[in-house]
Protein backbone atom coordinates (compact mmCIF):
# COMPACT_ATOMS: atom_id res chain seq x y z
CA UNK A 1 0.00 0.00 0.00
CA UNK A 2 1.58 3.57 -0.93
CA UNK A 3 1.51 5.82 1.92
CA UNK A 4 0.20 8.37 -0.76
CA UNK A 5 3.12 11.11 -0.24
CA UNK A 6 4.55 12.76 -2.98
CA UNK A 7 6.50 10.66 -5.66
CA UNK A 8 10.46 11.57 -5.71
CA UNK A 9 13.44 9.63 -7.52
CA UNK A 10 16.60 11.22 -8.57
CA UNK A 11 18.72 10.53 -11.85
CA UNK A 12 22.71 10.63 -11.25
CA UNK A 13 24.82 10.70 -14.22
CA UNK A 14 28.47 9.62 -12.88
CA UNK A 15 31.36 11.37 -13.67
CA UNK A 16 33.64 8.66 -14.52
CA UNK A 17 37.15 7.89 -15.69
CA UNK A 18 38.45 4.57 -16.85
CA UNK A 19 42.38 3.82 -16.77
CA UNK A 20 44.53 1.23 -18.60
CA UNK A 21 47.05 -0.95 -18.12
CA UNK A 22 49.62 2.16 -18.26
CA UNK A 23 47.40 4.45 -16.43
CA UNK A 24 46.32 6.36 -19.37
CA UNK A 25 42.81 7.47 -20.07
CA UNK A 26 40.83 4.47 -21.51
CA UNK A 27 37.62 4.94 -23.68
CA UNK A 28 34.46 4.62 -22.09
CA UNK A 29 32.36 4.12 -25.03
CA UNK A 30 32.62 0.46 -24.94
CA UNK A 31 31.03 0.16 -21.47
CA UNK A 32 27.55 1.44 -23.56
CA UNK A 33 26.77 -2.36 -24.37
CA UNK A 34 27.88 -4.07 -20.99
CA UNK A 35 27.08 -1.64 -18.04
CA UNK A 36 23.88 -4.33 -17.20
CA UNK A 37 26.41 -7.09 -17.25
CA UNK A 38 27.78 -6.59 -13.83
CA UNK A 39 25.07 -5.75 -11.78
CA UNK A 40 25.00 -6.99 -8.12
CA UNK A 41 23.47 -10.58 -7.24
CA UNK A 42 20.24 -10.52 -7.11
CA UNK A 43 19.90 -7.81 -9.66
CA UNK A 44 18.25 -8.69 -13.42
CA UNK A 45 17.87 -6.39 -16.08
CA UNK A 46 15.73 -5.79 -18.84
CA UNK A 47 17.95 -3.58 -20.84
CA UNK A 48 18.20 -0.30 -18.85
CA UNK A 49 15.34 -1.40 -16.36
CA UNK A 50 16.35 -3.44 -13.38
CA UNK A 51 14.37 -5.50 -11.34
CA UNK A 52 14.90 -2.93 -8.46
CA UNK A 53 12.72 -0.91 -9.89
CA UNK A 54 15.47 1.58 -11.20
CA UNK A 55 17.50 2.40 -14.35
CA UNK A 56 21.14 2.07 -15.84
CA UNK A 57 22.30 2.97 -18.70
CA UNK A 58 25.16 4.86 -20.58
CA UNK A 59 23.48 8.66 -20.80
CA UNK A 60 24.71 11.42 -22.97
CA UNK A 61 27.82 12.50 -22.95
CA UNK A 62 29.02 8.80 -22.05
CA UNK A 63 28.33 9.14 -18.08
CA UNK A 64 26.74 6.19 -16.46
CA UNK A 65 23.35 7.11 -15.23
CA UNK A 66 21.06 5.43 -12.78
CA UNK A 67 17.67 6.45 -12.56
CA UNK A 68 15.86 5.66 -9.23
CA UNK A 69 12.55 4.01 -8.90
CA UNK A 70 9.43 6.09 -8.00
CA UNK A 71 9.49 6.64 -3.94
CA UNK A 72 6.74 7.80 -2.13
CA UNK A 73 8.73 9.40 1.13
CA UNK A 74 12.05 11.56 1.30
CA UNK A 75 13.36 8.45 3.45
CA UNK A 76 13.22 5.94 0.70
CA UNK A 77 14.12 8.34 -2.19
CA UNK A 78 17.67 9.15 0.00
CA UNK A 79 17.98 5.83 0.50
CA UNK A 80 17.08 4.57 -2.99
CA UNK A 81 19.83 6.69 -4.95
CA UNK A 82 22.53 5.36 -1.89
CA UNK A 83 20.85 1.69 -3.36
CA UNK A 84 22.16 3.40 -6.97
CA UNK A 85 25.17 4.56 -5.88
CA UNK A 86 26.13 0.20 -5.07
CA UNK A 87 24.38 -0.45 -8.42
CA UNK A 88 26.59 1.76 -10.49
CA UNK A 89 29.84 1.06 -8.51
CA UNK A 90 29.43 -2.41 -8.20
CA UNK A 91 28.51 -2.70 -12.38
CA UNK A 92 31.41 -0.91 -12.60
CA UNK A 93 33.85 -2.68 -10.66
CA UNK A 94 33.25 -5.99 -12.64
CA UNK A 95 33.18 -4.43 -15.79
CA UNK A 96 36.91 -3.16 -15.50
CA UNK A 97 38.01 -6.65 -13.66
CA UNK A 98 36.29 -8.74 -16.41
CA UNK A 99 38.40 -5.92 -18.82
CA UNK A 100 42.13 -7.27 -19.12
CA UNK A 101 43.15 -4.28 -20.97
CA UNK A 102 41.70 -1.95 -17.62
CA UNK A 103 43.42 -1.26 -14.37
CA UNK A 104 41.45 0.85 -12.63
CA UNK A 105 38.41 3.53 -12.34
CA UNK A 106 37.30 6.45 -10.82
CA UNK A 107 33.56 7.28 -10.44
CA UNK A 108 32.85 11.15 -8.92
CA UNK A 109 29.20 11.94 -7.55
CA UNK A 110 29.16 15.54 -9.00
CA UNK A 111 28.22 17.37 -11.67
CA UNK A 112 31.41 19.61 -13.13
CA UNK A 113 34.60 19.18 -14.15
CA UNK A 114 37.83 21.28 -13.61
CA UNK A 115 36.91 22.99 -16.67
CA UNK A 116 33.53 23.76 -16.21
CA UNK A 117 31.31 20.83 -18.31
CA UNK A 118 28.79 20.39 -16.51
CA UNK A 119 26.02 17.26 -16.54
CA UNK A 120 23.08 16.16 -14.47
CA UNK A 121 21.54 15.28 -11.50
CA UNK A 122 18.50 15.29 -12.02
CA UNK A 123 15.42 15.41 -9.09
CA UNK A 124 11.66 13.85 -10.17
CA UNK A 125 8.38 15.22 -8.42
CA UNK A 126 5.09 13.65 -8.90
CA UNK A 127 2.24 15.97 -8.39
CA UNK A 128 -1.79 15.81 -9.67
CA UNK A 129 -2.71 17.61 -13.14
CA UNK A 130 -5.25 19.25 -11.73
CA UNK A 131 -3.30 21.23 -9.42
CA UNK A 132 -0.52 22.33 -11.03
CA UNK A 133 0.62 23.07 -14.62
CA UNK A 134 4.30 22.76 -15.85
CA UNK A 135 4.41 26.14 -17.26
CA UNK A 136 6.42 29.03 -16.56
CA UNK A 137 3.52 31.58 -15.41
CA UNK A 138 2.72 29.18 -12.42
CA UNK A 139 6.36 27.83 -11.72
CA UNK A 140 8.28 31.30 -10.32
CA UNK A 141 7.94 30.09 -6.87
CA UNK A 142 9.90 27.36 -8.15
CA UNK A 143 12.40 28.70 -9.65
CA UNK A 144 12.72 31.06 -6.47
CA UNK A 145 13.77 28.11 -4.66
CA UNK A 146 16.25 26.45 -7.42
CA UNK A 147 17.96 29.94 -7.29
CA UNK A 148 18.14 30.00 -3.48
CA UNK A 149 18.25 26.47 -1.82
CA UNK A 150 21.96 26.05 -2.26
CA UNK A 151 22.67 28.60 0.36
CA UNK A 152 22.12 25.04 2.28
CA UNK A 153 22.22 22.29 -0.92
CA UNK A 154 24.66 23.29 -2.60
CA UNK A 155 27.83 20.62 -3.04
CA UNK A 156 30.09 22.94 -3.51
CA UNK A 157 33.68 22.94 -5.58
CA UNK A 158 37.08 24.91 -5.99
CA UNK A 159 37.29 26.97 -9.09
CA UNK A 160 40.12 28.85 -10.07
CA UNK A 161 41.62 32.36 -10.37
CA UNK A 162 43.59 33.35 -13.59
CA UNK A 163 46.53 33.27 -11.20
CA UNK A 164 45.90 29.70 -10.33
CA UNK A 165 45.15 30.33 -6.98
CA UNK A 166 42.32 27.89 -6.14
CA UNK A 167 38.37 29.75 -5.37
CA UNK A 168 35.81 27.73 -3.73
CA UNK A 169 32.27 28.02 -4.67
CA UNK A 170 28.96 27.16 -3.32
CA UNK A 171 27.23 25.55 -5.73
CA UNK A 172 28.52 23.44 -8.71
CA UNK A 173 25.72 23.16 -11.78
CA UNK A 174 24.41 27.03 -10.89
CA UNK A 175 27.40 29.04 -12.31
CA UNK A 176 26.39 27.07 -15.97
CA UNK A 177 22.51 28.18 -15.36
CA UNK A 178 21.54 30.83 -18.27
CA UNK A 179 18.09 30.32 -18.66
CA UNK A 180 15.04 30.67 -16.37
CA UNK A 181 12.92 28.28 -17.99
CA UNK A 182 13.32 25.48 -20.94
CA UNK A 183 12.60 22.53 -21.75
CA UNK A 184 15.85 21.46 -22.88
CA UNK A 185 18.68 19.64 -21.04
CA UNK A 186 21.09 19.62 -22.77
CA UNK A 187 23.32 22.49 -24.97
CA UNK A 188 25.67 24.90 -23.47
CA UNK A 189 22.63 27.51 -24.46
CA UNK A 190 19.88 26.24 -22.28
CA UNK A 191 20.52 25.26 -18.75
CA UNK A 192 17.69 26.20 -16.75
CA UNK A 193 16.52 26.74 -13.27
CA UNK A 194 13.67 25.59 -13.77
CA UNK A 195 13.37 22.66 -16.87
CA UNK A 196 10.13 22.71 -18.43
CA UNK A 197 10.27 19.00 -19.41
CA UNK A 198 6.24 17.78 -19.54
CA UNK A 199 6.90 14.15 -19.60
CA UNK A 200 4.49 12.72 -17.14
CA UNK A 201 5.67 8.40 -18.02
CA UNK A 202 2.16 8.09 -16.66
CA UNK A 203 -1.45 9.15 -17.42
CA UNK A 204 -0.88 12.52 -17.89
CA UNK A 205 -4.34 13.33 -18.03
CA UNK A 206 -3.60 12.54 -13.29
CA UNK A 207 -0.68 13.16 -12.91
CA UNK A 208 2.43 15.32 -13.81
CA UNK A 209 5.68 14.96 -13.48
CA UNK A 210 8.33 17.90 -12.52
CA UNK A 211 12.07 16.58 -14.10
CA UNK A 212 13.92 19.30 -12.09
CA UNK A 213 17.46 19.61 -13.57
CA UNK A 214 19.38 22.35 -12.04
CA UNK A 215 20.55 20.84 -8.29
CA UNK A 216 23.72 19.37 -7.57
CA UNK A 217 24.26 16.17 -6.57
CA UNK A 218 25.12 15.30 -3.07
CA UNK A 219 26.97 13.30 -0.49
CA UNK A 220 26.45 14.62 2.10
CA UNK A 221 22.66 12.64 3.51
CA UNK A 222 20.95 15.30 5.14
CA UNK A 223 21.54 17.36 1.82
CA UNK A 224 19.74 14.89 0.21
CA UNK A 225 16.93 14.82 2.94
CA UNK A 226 16.57 18.48 2.56
CA UNK A 227 17.09 18.60 -1.37
CA UNK A 228 13.86 16.20 -1.54
CA UNK A 229 11.94 17.62 1.24
CA UNK A 230 11.93 21.43 1.03
CA UNK A 231 11.73 21.05 -2.93
CA UNK A 232 8.56 18.67 -2.13
CA UNK A 233 6.90 21.16 -0.12
CA UNK A 234 7.32 24.34 -1.86
CA UNK A 235 5.90 22.20 -4.81
CA UNK A 236 2.63 21.47 -2.22
CA UNK A 237 2.87 25.55 -1.74
CA UNK A 238 1.83 26.22 -5.82
CA UNK A 239 -0.36 23.21 -5.62
CA UNK A 240 -2.38 25.11 -2.96
CA UNK A 241 -2.45 28.24 -4.47
CA UNK A 242 0.78 30.08 -2.60
CA UNK A 243 3.08 32.12 -5.08
CA UNK A 244 6.41 34.75 -3.67
CA UNK A 245 6.43 35.99 -7.26
CA UNK A 246 6.81 39.59 -5.29
CA UNK A 247 10.49 38.06 -4.61
CA UNK A 248 11.40 37.68 -8.27
CA UNK A 249 14.52 38.83 -9.06
CA UNK A 250 14.51 41.97 -11.11
CA UNK A 251 17.45 39.98 -13.26
CA UNK A 252 16.71 36.31 -13.77
CA UNK A 253 16.22 33.52 -11.69
CA UNK A 254 19.75 32.14 -13.56
CA UNK A 255 21.20 35.37 -12.61
CA UNK A 256 20.68 34.85 -8.87
CA UNK A 257 21.62 31.33 -8.78
CA UNK A 258 25.06 32.22 -10.04
CA UNK A 259 25.29 34.94 -7.27
CA UNK A 260 24.13 32.35 -4.76
CA UNK A 261 27.07 29.70 -6.15
CA UNK A 262 29.57 32.52 -5.88
CA UNK A 263 28.94 34.46 -2.07
CA UNK A 264 30.20 31.99 0.06
CA UNK A 265 29.31 35.02 2.84
CA UNK A 266 25.85 34.21 2.46
CA UNK A 267 25.62 38.07 2.79
CA UNK A 268 24.94 39.43 -0.57
CA UNK A 269 21.25 40.97 -1.51
CA UNK A 270 19.48 41.21 -4.79
CA UNK A 271 16.93 43.44 -5.60
CA UNK A 272 13.17 41.60 -6.51
CA UNK A 273 11.13 42.82 -9.20
CA UNK A 274 9.29 45.25 -6.75
CA UNK A 275 12.81 47.11 -5.70
CA UNK A 276 13.35 45.50 -2.32
CA UNK A 277 17.16 44.74 -1.12
CA UNK A 278 16.68 41.23 0.16
CA UNK A 279 18.80 38.27 1.17
CA UNK A 280 18.74 34.69 -0.72
CA UNK A 281 18.14 33.41 3.29
CA UNK A 282 15.27 35.93 3.31
CA UNK A 283 13.46 34.23 0.54
CA UNK A 284 13.98 31.02 1.73
CA UNK A 285 12.70 32.25 4.89
CA UNK A 286 9.38 33.09 3.04
CA UNK A 287 9.22 30.20 1.53
CA UNK A 288 9.58 28.41 5.25
CA UNK A 289 6.85 30.49 6.62
CA UNK A 290 4.59 29.03 3.54
CA UNK A 291 4.73 25.41 5.22
CA UNK A 292 4.37 26.95 8.59
CA UNK A 293 0.85 28.00 7.51
CA UNK A 294 0.33 24.10 6.16
CA UNK A 295 1.74 23.20 9.12
CA UNK A 296 -1.13 25.26 10.87
CA UNK A 297 -3.67 23.70 9.08
CA UNK A 298 -2.88 20.31 9.35
CA UNK A 299 -1.72 19.50 5.88
CA UNK A 300 1.78 17.97 6.56
CA UNK A 301 2.35 14.47 7.46
CA UNK A 302 5.01 13.44 9.51
CA UNK A 303 7.65 13.67 7.36
CA UNK A 304 6.98 17.10 5.85
CA UNK A 305 7.29 17.83 9.77
CA UNK A 306 10.41 17.05 10.00
CA UNK A 307 11.58 18.37 6.92
CA UNK A 308 10.08 21.84 7.86
CA UNK A 309 11.40 21.95 11.68
CA UNK A 310 14.65 21.41 9.59
CA UNK A 311 14.38 23.97 7.10
CA UNK A 312 13.32 26.33 10.03
CA UNK A 313 16.38 25.49 12.13
CA UNK A 314 18.67 26.25 8.99
CA UNK A 315 17.68 29.42 8.18
CA UNK A 316 17.40 30.91 11.79
CA UNK A 317 21.38 29.34 11.68
CA UNK A 318 22.41 30.86 8.52
CA UNK A 319 21.63 33.95 9.70
CA UNK A 320 22.71 34.06 13.33
CA UNK A 321 25.73 31.14 12.87
CA UNK A 322 25.91 29.85 9.14
CA UNK A 323 29.40 28.01 10.00
CA UNK A 324 27.53 25.87 12.86
CA UNK A 325 25.69 24.12 9.93
CA UNK A 326 28.98 22.98 8.81
CA UNK A 327 27.94 19.21 10.37
CA UNK A 328 25.52 18.54 7.56
CA UNK A 329 25.83 21.42 5.29
CA UNK A 330 28.20 20.19 2.11
CA UNK A 331 29.88 22.50 0.67
CA UNK A 332 31.00 24.35 4.66
CA UNK A 333 32.18 21.21 5.02
CA UNK A 334 34.03 20.33 1.94
CA UNK A 335 34.93 23.96 2.24
CA UNK A 336 36.70 23.53 5.53
CA UNK A 337 38.64 20.06 4.59
CA UNK A 338 39.98 22.38 1.44
CA UNK A 339 41.21 24.95 3.68
CA UNK A 340 42.29 23.15 6.37
CA UNK A 341 44.31 20.62 3.39
CA UNK A 342 46.21 23.85 2.00
CA UNK A 343 46.79 25.44 5.61
CA UNK A 344 48.95 22.62 5.82
CA UNK A 345 50.53 22.11 2.81
CA UNK A 346 51.53 25.98 2.98
CA UNK A 347 52.84 25.10 6.40
CA UNK A 348 55.46 22.74 5.17
CA UNK A 349 56.25 25.03 1.87
CA UNK A 350 54.79 28.42 2.01
CA UNK A 351 55.70 29.56 -1.92
CA UNK A 352 53.92 26.27 -3.18
CA UNK A 353 52.91 26.52 -6.67
CA UNK A 354 50.31 23.60 -5.48
CA UNK A 355 47.74 24.89 -4.52
CA UNK A 356 45.44 24.60 -6.45
CA UNK A 357 45.98 21.18 -7.69
CA UNK A 358 46.24 20.00 -3.66
CA UNK A 359 42.56 21.76 -3.48
CA UNK A 360 40.65 20.27 -6.61
CA UNK A 361 42.57 17.06 -5.29
CA UNK A 362 40.50 17.33 -2.12
CA UNK A 363 37.13 18.37 -4.14
CA UNK A 364 37.64 15.16 -6.26
CA UNK A 365 38.27 12.87 -3.67
CA UNK A 366 35.42 13.90 -1.58
CA UNK A 367 33.00 12.57 -4.12
CA UNK A 368 34.54 9.94 -5.33
CA UNK A 369 33.15 5.89 -4.68
CA UNK A 370 36.61 4.42 -3.28
CA UNK A 371 38.18 3.70 -0.25
CA UNK A 372 39.97 7.02 -0.18
CA UNK A 373 36.67 8.64 -0.55
CA UNK A 374 35.75 11.80 2.09
CA UNK A 375 32.12 11.79 1.37
CA UNK A 376 32.42 7.96 2.27
CA UNK A 377 34.12 8.59 5.22
CA UNK A 378 32.13 11.38 6.62
CA UNK A 379 28.72 9.22 6.10
CA UNK A 380 30.44 6.66 9.01
CA UNK A 381 31.17 9.64 10.31
CA UNK A 382 29.95 13.08 10.82
CA UNK A 383 26.98 12.49 8.64
CA UNK A 384 26.17 9.15 10.43
CA UNK A 385 23.13 10.63 12.31
CA UNK A 386 21.22 11.13 8.76
CA UNK A 387 22.39 8.04 7.15
CA UNK A 388 19.19 6.00 6.09
CA UNK A 389 19.37 2.68 7.87
CA UNK A 390 22.01 0.57 6.04
CA UNK A 391 19.26 -2.85 5.57
CA UNK A 392 16.90 -0.16 4.02
CA UNK A 393 19.87 1.05 1.35
CA UNK A 394 20.93 -3.14 0.73
CA UNK A 395 17.22 -3.74 0.74
CA UNK A 396 16.88 -1.57 -2.56
CA UNK A 397 19.78 -2.38 -4.19
CA UNK A 398 18.22 -5.60 -4.81
CA UNK A 399 14.37 -4.87 -4.39
CA UNK A 400 11.47 -2.44 -5.55
CA UNK A 401 9.83 -0.01 -3.36
CA UNK A 402 6.84 -1.83 -1.95
CA UNK A 403 4.36 1.23 -2.67
CA UNK A 404 4.92 2.22 -5.94
CA UNK A 405 4.34 1.13 -9.41
CA UNK A 406 7.84 0.15 -9.14
CA UNK A 407 7.46 -3.07 -7.71
CA UNK A 408 5.34 -4.46 -10.65
CA UNK A 409 7.82 -3.21 -13.10
CA UNK A 410 10.58 -4.57 -11.02
CA UNK A 411 8.72 -7.57 -10.17
CA UNK A 412 7.75 -8.34 -13.72
CA UNK A 413 12.08 -7.90 -14.77
CA UNK A 414 12.91 -9.97 -12.17
CA UNK A 415 10.35 -12.90 -13.34
CA UNK A 416 9.56 -12.38 -16.93
CA UNK A 417 12.80 -10.59 -18.00
CA UNK A 418 13.18 -13.19 -20.99
CA UNK A 419 9.32 -12.45 -22.07
CA UNK A 420 9.38 -8.93 -22.34
CA UNK A 421 9.32 -7.46 -26.02
CA UNK A 422 9.42 -3.99 -25.19
CA UNK A 423 9.35 -1.64 -21.83
CA UNK A 424 9.50 1.68 -20.13
CA UNK A 425 8.48 3.11 -16.91
CA UNK A 426 4.86 3.20 -17.61
CA UNK A 427 4.57 0.26 -20.34
CA UNK A 428 5.69 -3.50 -20.09
CA UNK A 429 4.82 -5.14 -23.28
CA UNK A 430 4.82 -9.00 -23.86
CA UNK A 431 4.49 -10.81 -27.56
CA UNK A 432 0.41 -11.64 -26.72
CA UNK A 433 -0.29 -8.56 -24.00
CA UNK A 434 0.54 -5.35 -22.79
CA UNK A 435 0.58 -4.01 -18.98
CA UNK A 436 0.16 -0.20 -18.99
CA UNK A 437 0.92 1.45 -15.56
CA UNK A 438 -0.44 4.97 -15.52
CA UNK A 439 -0.75 5.33 -12.28
CA UNK A 440 2.55 5.97 -10.08
CA UNK A 441 0.73 4.33 -6.93
CA UNK A 442 0.08 1.05 -7.87
CA UNK A 443 1.86 -1.50 -6.44
CA UNK A 444 -0.34 -4.30 -7.15
CA UNK A 445 -0.71 -6.59 -10.42
CA UNK A 446 -2.79 -9.77 -9.15
CA UNK A 447 -0.47 -12.96 -9.71
CA UNK A 448 1.95 -12.25 -12.90
CA UNK A 449 3.78 -10.25 -10.42
CA UNK B 1 31.82 10.81 18.81
CA UNK B 2 30.13 12.90 21.42
CA UNK B 3 26.88 12.87 22.02
CA UNK B 4 24.23 15.11 20.23
CA UNK B 5 20.90 16.59 21.41
CA UNK B 6 18.62 14.41 19.96
CA UNK B 7 15.15 15.66 18.19
CA UNK B 8 11.87 13.52 19.20
CA UNK B 9 10.91 13.62 15.40
CA UNK B 10 9.99 9.96 14.26
CA UNK B 11 10.60 9.31 10.52
CA UNK B 12 8.99 6.05 9.11
CA UNK B 13 11.31 3.66 7.31
CA UNK B 14 9.24 1.20 5.26
CA UNK B 15 11.57 -1.72 4.71
CA UNK B 16 8.94 -4.11 4.23
CA UNK B 17 4.44 -3.53 3.89
CA UNK B 18 3.19 -2.76 7.12
CA UNK B 19 6.21 -2.33 9.14
CA UNK B 20 6.91 0.66 10.75
CA UNK B 21 10.49 1.46 12.08
CA UNK B 22 11.45 5.23 13.66
CA UNK B 23 14.36 7.12 13.23
CA UNK B 24 15.52 10.03 15.21
CA UNK B 25 17.70 12.52 13.69
CA UNK B 26 19.98 15.47 15.65
CA UNK B 27 18.93 18.83 15.45
CA UNK B 28 21.92 20.81 17.42
CA UNK B 29 25.32 21.14 15.44
CA UNK B 30 28.32 18.97 16.92
CA UNK B 31 30.79 21.37 18.28
CA UNK B 32 33.07 23.18 16.25
CA UNK B 33 36.18 21.15 18.77
CA UNK B 34 34.54 17.90 17.11
CA UNK B 35 34.01 19.36 13.76
CA UNK B 36 37.71 19.83 13.67
CA UNK B 37 39.08 16.88 15.30
CA UNK B 38 36.94 14.62 12.86
CA UNK B 39 38.35 17.20 9.78
CA UNK B 40 41.57 16.07 11.13
CA UNK B 41 41.33 12.60 11.29
CA UNK B 42 40.01 12.02 8.18
CA UNK B 43 42.74 14.42 6.56
CA UNK B 44 46.01 11.80 8.28
CA UNK B 45 43.98 8.67 7.25
CA UNK B 46 44.47 9.89 3.34
CA UNK B 47 47.51 11.40 3.96
CA UNK B 48 49.83 9.17 1.72
CA UNK B 49 47.03 9.65 -1.23
CA UNK B 50 47.23 13.49 -0.56
CA UNK B 51 50.92 12.99 -0.97
CA UNK B 52 50.75 11.65 -4.33
CA UNK B 53 51.46 14.68 -6.98
CA UNK B 54 47.72 15.82 -7.60
CA UNK B 55 48.65 17.64 -10.46
CA UNK B 56 49.09 13.88 -12.00
CA UNK B 57 45.59 13.12 -10.51
CA UNK B 58 43.47 15.67 -10.91
CA UNK B 59 45.05 16.52 -15.09
CA UNK B 60 42.89 14.08 -15.87
CA UNK B 61 39.04 15.12 -14.70
CA UNK B 62 37.88 16.02 -17.70
CA UNK B 63 34.34 14.66 -18.80
CA UNK B 64 32.25 15.44 -21.70
CA UNK B 65 29.57 17.87 -21.17
CA UNK B 66 25.93 15.94 -20.65
CA UNK B 67 22.52 16.80 -19.71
Amino acid sequence: MSSGGRIISSEVEWGLRLYDNEDALSDIQPLSKELQSFLPEGVVSHEQYLSNGGSLLIDFGYHPEYSAAEFDSVEEATAGEMAGEVVTNHSLSGFVAANPKLSSFRQNKRVRDHIGNTWGYHENYGAQAGKIRIAEDVLGTLALHFATRNIYAGAGFVDQYPDDEPVFRVAQKQLNLNVDFSAATTGEDHKAVVNLRNQAHADNKRFLRLHMTSGDAHMSPWAMRMTFGTTSLVIKMIERGYELDHLEPRFMYANLAKMVARDLTLAEKYTTVTGESILPVDAQEALVEIGELLDDDGLLNEEEQWVLKEWRYTVDTLRSNPRSLSDRCEWMLKQDFVEKHIGRLRQEAPQTKHALAAARHIDMLWDEFSEDGIGLKLRSSIWKPWMPRQETIDHLVTNPPASTRARVRGLIVKNHTESISKMSWDRVEFDSATIQLPNPYQSELGSLV
Amino acid sequence: MAERVHLEKHHQDRREEGEKVTQEFPVEAISEAELQSETDRILDEIDEILEVSPELVVSTFIQRGGQ
